[in-house]
């Protein structure tokens, strides 16, 4: 990109920009963009809007506001319950901002009001005494795309050339790559590492007697006949095979900030992580769609292309 | 196009632009200021999230309280051989005829839920308050809800062991008298 701008192309280069500004391609970004974006708006669609829907018919006894929402509802008061109206006005500005988002017209400001729009949805859903865990990585890295440079390429802005925002990316960055295009997907990883690590916290709060194979059996059980699973009913049989499962969750859970600093470990994290939550799917009915979603964003998929078009061979991945 | 020059030598070589129209368009922000604002916003979230992820540890988690910045405590507890796993709570609802009938989520409807439904079980299981208003709403959609005179709410669990679950009896835990 060629400007009046006098910021010294080398000296990005010369810099110490540390970890988390190592170079990355604005496709991974993208690609993760998109994932992130089309996987919310899908959510907020099909599925939050039935909650939102429940949430307008529950009486005051049930509204706890969560303190984001709070937070956002300040010009209306603090702690005031959301009219519909509100709500209703606010779910049709978070899909519209999400479209633009995801097609990537205005990305950094459509993905920031869209950001801003999730939190408010989901909080608002979450503040009638029915608080889930699945949506928080996501509505994190919806911030984290909005102050990045995850429009400059995938996008509309990038066809009507206008993919550089100088607000969030460098002027020294290249066509295809930017300090400031990995940190998103850094904080991705890091932000998965601490849910992790939070589990596993939880799980040994009383000793180290979780992983016994009784414990997942009789979670298999217990949601087997609460969900009508007949699939985890029958798994609950196996008590060897679940000890077995249960010692590769906790050193899963346990272990997965190695990715952080190794990143060629994703290859061994990214199966077992996929593995595990597809499982817990398909067996206790665990519904975290966006944590498989957003595994995705884990695979390097400029290097995936360039291995497509022969520039780069299988072997560098690993 | 206005151009200014800020600070000293050294920084100097950053330079604000300001343009004159397309503003957001052809806007930069110098890349130190970048790097220090994107630094304190990785690091802020890594280390609140760290923080709720270690509360458990002190004995007084916040619980999903600071959402999106939450603990992570699904499937948490340590079940082992013989103990008695709770599968769900049973409302009945007895009227003056003797006729019992399970109240369950969808029967409350109203966009209750599971977890909605087992959290107002659990709140007149553990709590000496009357409730009304939670007997009302378990009620409310009941063709005989002026007649009911008992709210039993008892425990359906089963015995784990290595073969999978063994049938307990089920535990009366409470008994409302209306």
């Amino acid at each position: 990109m060629t400007t009046d701008r006098s910021i010294d192309a080398s000296s990005l280069a010369d810099r110490k920009l540390g970890f988390l500004f190592r170079e990355g391609s604005y496709f991974d970004l993208g690609i993760l963009r998109i994932i992130a974006v089309a996987t919310s708006l899908l959510f907020l669609i099909f599925i939050s809007r039935f909650g939102i829907e429940g949430a307008f018919y529950l009486s005051g006894d049930f509204y706890r506001p969560l303190p984001a929402l709070k937070i956002l509802m300040l010009p209306f008061g603090w702690g005031t319950r959301p009219e519909p109206w509100l709500v209703n006005s606010i779910y049709w500005i978070t899909i519209a901002t999400g479209i633009t988002a995801l097609v990537g017209f205005r990305t950094n400001i459509s993905l920031l009001i869209y950001a801003i729009g999730n939190i408010f949805l989901t909080a608002f859903i979450y503040s009638f005494s029915d608080l889930h865990h699945r949506e928080a990585v996501m509505a994190v890295i919806l911030f984290a795309l909005a102050l990045s440079p995850s429009g400059r390429v995938l996008s509309v802005d990038n066809r009507m050339g206008k993919g550089f925002n100088g607000l969030v990316d460098s002027t020294a960055a290249s066509s295809t790559h930017s300090p400031y295009a990995y940190w998103p997907i850094l904080l991705l990883q890091i932000f998965f590492a601490l849910m992790y690590f939070s589990a596993v916290v939880w799980k040994h709060q009383s000793g180290l007697g979780w992983a016994n194979g009784f414990t997942l059996q009789a979670y298999l059980v217990q949601d087997g006949i609460r969900h009508n699973s007949p699939i985890a009913l029958w798994f609950s049989q196996f008590h060897y095979f679940i000890y077995f499962v249960q010692l590769i969750v906790v050193t899963f859970q346990a272990t997965f900030f190695l990715i952080i600093f190794f990143p060629k470990l994703r290859w061994i994290y990214i199966p077992i992580g996929l593995v595990f939550h597809i499982g817990i799917l398909l067996t206790l009915t665990a519904p975290f769609y966006q944590w498989i979603a957003l595994y995705m964003g884990f695979i390097p998929w400029s290097n995936l292309r360039e291995i497509i078009s022969g520039r780069r061979k299988i072997i560098d991945l690993f | 196009m206005v151009k200014f020059a800020v600070g000293s030598a050294a920084l100097n070589k950053i330079i604000l632009i300001v343009p004159s129209k397309n503003m957001v368009d052809h806007m930069v922000m110098p890349d130190n200021i970048k790097t220090i604002l994107i630094t304190a916003f990785v690091s802020s979230i890594t280390l609140f999230q760290f923080y709720v992820s270690i509360l458990p540890l002190t004995g007084k988690p916040m619980g999903g309280w600071y959402w999106p910045f939450t603990d992570y405590p699904m499937y948490k507890g340590t079940i082992n051989e013989g103990d008695h796993i709770p599968i769900r709570t049973i409302v009945i609802a007895r009227d003056s005829s003797g006729k019992e009938t399970e109240i369950t989520a969808n029967i409350v409807g109203g966009g209750i839920g599971l977890f909605r439904f087992s959290n107002l079980a659990k709140t007149l299981i553990n709590s000496d308050e009357e409730h009304t208003n939670i007997i009302n709403l378990l009620t409310r959609n009941l063709d005989n809800r002026d007649n009911i005179i008992e709210i039993d709410l008892l425990n359906y669990p089963l015995v784990i062991t290595k073969k999978g679950a063994e049938e307990a009896p089920s535990e009366l835990l409470k008994r409302i008298h209306l």
